[in-house]
């Protein structure tokens, strides 16, 4: 499935990296830095908040921390909306989760995540094509 | 991950050196404050001036470092920089942790 395009969009970063906690934090420097001159200091914490909870995503969840996969991310750049699409080819989500976030009185340690992405972002689709997950986030500008 | 610690008058004052409180680092975290809050008492105040981020991995990891406490003993946050403050604002953890501007001025309240 394509994602309609509305607007003309022009692409910003494409990179690939292994998907592990470690590298995380350079792959999340490396968007950052492609990004810093393109949107405010606002939209680029967003952006950090956002993908930095993808990214954990896959490499804990698509992946199960497994050692063996990659993560494929592409930043670009519209007119009213930053979209972030990123692929990998682990295990599929079974949709996306409602992301609700726990009652604070709980004392969760987890859950969090997708709860973040959804507060953070205007749109979240996910498909998957043969063995590749794509989601794809926008992020209003 | 760098933790140090500080005797103020009220309070011991746990220094994070880091930037980031994250996935790869959050683990080491509770387990870092775990071995600091069980060889103190009383209350603990974490000094977040240095951390730049937090994911929702880091987020659990300082909620489990309060659940770890035991009986008598408190932890309170400061100096959240924008991102953390933001993190614990949408997800209302800001109304589970006392949070103060200054680690420094808060450790000198008594608030026993």
């Amino acid at each position: 499935m394509k994602i309609a395009s509305e607007e003309s969009r022009r692409t910003l970063i494409e990179l690939c990296l292994p998907a592990l906690a470690i590298v995380t934090p350079d792959i999340l420097r490396r968007l950052l830095r492609a990004l810093d001159a393109e949107v405010g200091c606002d939209v680029l914490e967003t952006v950090h908040m956002v993908l930095a909870e993808a990214v954990n995503n896959v490499v804990e969840h698509a992946y199960a921390n497994r050692p063996n996969g990659a993560v494929a991310i592409s930043v670009s750049r519209g007119r009213t909306a930053l979209t972030i699409e990123l692929r990998d080819w682990g295990a599929p989500m079974f949709g996306i989760p409602d992301g609700i976030a726990p009652d604070p009185s709980e004392l969760a340690e987890g859950g969090y995540g997708w709860f973040l992405i959804r507060s953070l972002t205007s749109d979240v689709k996910y498909d998957r094509a043969g063995c590749c997950n794509r989601l794809v986030l926008s992020l209003p500008l | 991950m760098e933790l140090t610690t500080h005797t103020a008058p009220h309070a011991t004052i746990i220094r994070v050196q880091a930037a980031r409180i994250d996935a790869p680092v959050a683990l080491d975290f509770k387990e870092e404050m775990r071995t600091l809050t069980h060889a103190g008492k009383g209350r603990f105040i974490l000094d977040l001036a240095q951390v730049e981020f937090i994911d929702s991995s880091g987020l659990g990891a300082v909620v489990a470092a309060m659940k770890q406490l035991r009986p008598h003993q408190s932890l309170e946050l400061a100096e959240l920089q924008p991102i953390v403050a933001k993190v614990f604002r949408l997800t209302r953890m800001d109304t589970v942790f006392t949070i103060h501007d200054s680690a420094d001025i808060a450790g000198d309240e008594n608030r026993e």
